[in-house]
């Protein structure tokens, strides 16, 4: 088989109900890529593996652990770059990946993971990659589906692979879903509110008060006391005072709202990727790997971030 | 000092790097205080016609009987700057007379500021380098209150060998090592930069080694001074090694290196 060298992302979701569905499409996209010279790579659940393990013979496929890949969802783009940089260092024409991403419980990382495969389409867009995305539309919830369907350029079923009509240009998705609905818990009575901030050190420490008495380890509330400060002195430095800070705390997450007076800046896929150069990219790329969900947008109140973080 | 909030200790020649009036204040009170607990002489240097905000000595002499009481006996000198800076060039003499008289040693305190109306910038330098070897010689302490910096000014570091106290951050330097303590944000890298900045031209070795087992919190731009402060340093061949970070400095640190890599710049534990 003669084939041309992939040299950009591939990005498809399957959409299934069986085991067997999944398998019609899986299956043929990791043996292609084999005969091409990619790597195949599964992240998946635990069944979905097994179901490919066992079809494919599990010494032909490598598997990441979903508990390291997909933790925050710019660390899991900078996983990816890592992975294909490496193998096709070491000699890969590209690599295949079947992706079956946790969306866990929360509605709020269900959308910062909706945003994720957005964003892939412009942060993978150079790399020699293919992405089959398994979606189970009889466990997922309806929104992450119709999501789906927004995300991805190509659909993969068992008898055919087809553009995808209803793909949304990425900025476009990432700007709508910025803007959805308010918080539930921003209705209530915050645990921290400062006006007008000065005192980087003073908020982290208050900060620190104000969350040490919820469920969250000691890890993650110094996790997300970076992710404060980070998004904090992007306000203080880039934007126009006064920056005000609120935090609330519930029973299974903590959320925090930072507006400054300033029109800020329109970049749906500001922090997804490190930006060495950009004003405060650095920062912002740090804030969304040391929470679960990081939102920018344009509000009457001004430029709002809210960040949150979960058990 | 905040809990939580790591201390590198009091004792030695520190300076204390520009903070709000109160920070000042406090820190001053803090040190001044332990002086007078362990039973050594104190010597400090505030000049009479500086406003009372800034003479913070004179201002405690004034309001706090305990003070007052050790400057009635002796125990706290507090002189002018001509008296005090004739005084601390036979540094060796007093800390001498000082243990005959039964104290446990010296601690003085002064003004870089104060010092330019007594000598040269050269011989300013000449003080520093001489205290800081004195504190190393001798039972003797000295803390340095810096001014903001003007434009021109040498960098704290650059003159002060001992340590650098800033608000939420310290920085000190012993047995080859930098060691670095609480807090780095936008606020205060400007004191890591220049800790580091003096560490690594005076590096006598091809590694530096940083210890930051006491730094409570590293923003990017903490990161970025490691990098840029050390850049030179690399370029000749020099490696950093970063010691004993705590596991929320190593996340981000991981995560910043991950992207932004750094030749020469490694994560390592101590031998202990």
């Amino acid at each position: 088989v003669t084939s041309r060298a992939l040299t950009t992302f591939d990005h498809k979701a399957v959409l299934f109900t069986t085991p067997e569905e999944f398998l019609a499409a899986a299956v043929p996209f990791v043996q292609d890529g084999l005969s091409r010279g990619e790597v195949p790579v599964v992240a998946c659940s635990e069944p979905a593996t097994a179901w490919l393990a066992n079809a494919l013979g599990a010494d032909r496929v490598g598997m990441l652990p979903m508990s390291g890949i997909y933790r925050r969802p710019a660390g899991t783009i900078r996983r990816l770059q890592d992975l294909v940089e490496s193998e096709t260092a070491a000699g890969a024409r590209g690599v295949r990946v079947v992706a079956g991403i946790d969306f866990g419980d929360e509605p709020v990382v269900w959308a910062e993971w909706m945003r994720y495969e957005a964003v892939l389409n412009k942060a993978l867009a150079t790399y020699p990659l293919r992405s089959l995305c398994a979606y189970n539309t009889d466990r997922l919830p309806a929104e992450i589906v119709v999501a789906a369907r927004l995300t991805h350029p190509g659909l993969v079923t068992a008898t055919s692979t087809r553009v995808n009509p209803d793909y949304l240009d990425p900025a476009e998705f990432l700007r709508e879903s910025a803007q959805a609905g308010s918080h539930p818990l921003a209705e209530g009575r915050p645990a921290l509110h400062e006006s007008d901030v000065t005192d980087l050190s003073m908020l982290r420490w208050d900060v620190r008060l104000a969350v040490v008495a919820s469920t969250l380890s000691g890890e993650v509330i110094e996790e997300f006391i970076v992710a404060v400060n980070e998004v904090v002195t992007n306000a203080l430095v880039h934007g126009e005072h006064p920056v005000e800070v609120k935090l609330w705390t519930g029973p299974s997450e903590t959320l925090c709202e930072v507006v400054d007076g300033g029109s800020g800046f329109d970049d749906p896929f500001a922090g997804y990727e490190a930006a060495r150069r950009a004003a405060g990219g650095m920062g912002l790329w740090l804030a969304r790997q040391m929470c679960d969900h990081l939102a920018l947008a344009a509000t009457p109140s001004g430029f709002t971030v809210r960040l949150s973080i979960g058990e | 000092v905040r809990p939580g909030f790591a201390d590198l200790g009091w004792d030695g020649h520190l300076a204390l790097l520009p903070g709000t009036r109160q920070w000042r204040r406090e820190r001053v009170t803090h040190w001044l205080r332990r002086g007078l607990d362990s039973g050594e002489a104190v010597v400090v240097c505030e000049a009479a016609d500086d406003l009372p905000a800034r003479s913070v000595v004179r201002v405690l002499e004034r309001d706090d009987a305990d003070v007052r009481a050790a400057g009635q006996d002796g125990r706290l000198r507090v002189l002018e700057p001509a008296e005090f800076f004739a005084l601390s060039q036979q540094i060796g003499e007093l800390v001498e007379q000082a243990l005959d008289e039964g104290y446990s040693g010296v601690r003085t305190c002064g003004e870089p500021r104060l010092a330019l109306t007594q000598m040269s910038e050269r011989e300013y330098e000449a003080f520093e380098q001489m205290l800081d070897r004195a504190c190393d010689a001798y039972p003797l302490s000295a803390l340095c209150q810096f001014d903001p910096p003007q434009e021109g000014d040498p960098e704290p570091a650059e003159v002060h060998f001992g340590g650098l106290r800033q608000r939420w951050l310290q920085t000190g330097f012993s047995g080859g090592v930098l060691h670095v303590a609480g807090e780095i944000d936008i606020t205060n890298d400007e004191v890591l930069r220049s800790a580091l900045h003096w560490a690594s031209r005076s590096a006598t070795t091809s590694q530096l080694r940083v210890d930051l087992s006491r730094l409570t919190h590293l923003a990017v731009t903490g990161w970025r001074a490691i990098r840029d402060s050390t850049q030179q340093f690399r370029e000749r061949g020099g490696r950093v090694l970063v010691l004993d970070t705590p596991p929320v400095v190593t996340r981000v640190l991981n995560v910043l290196m991950s992207e932004d890599r750094a030749e020469g710049v490694e994560l390592a534990r101590s031998v202990s």
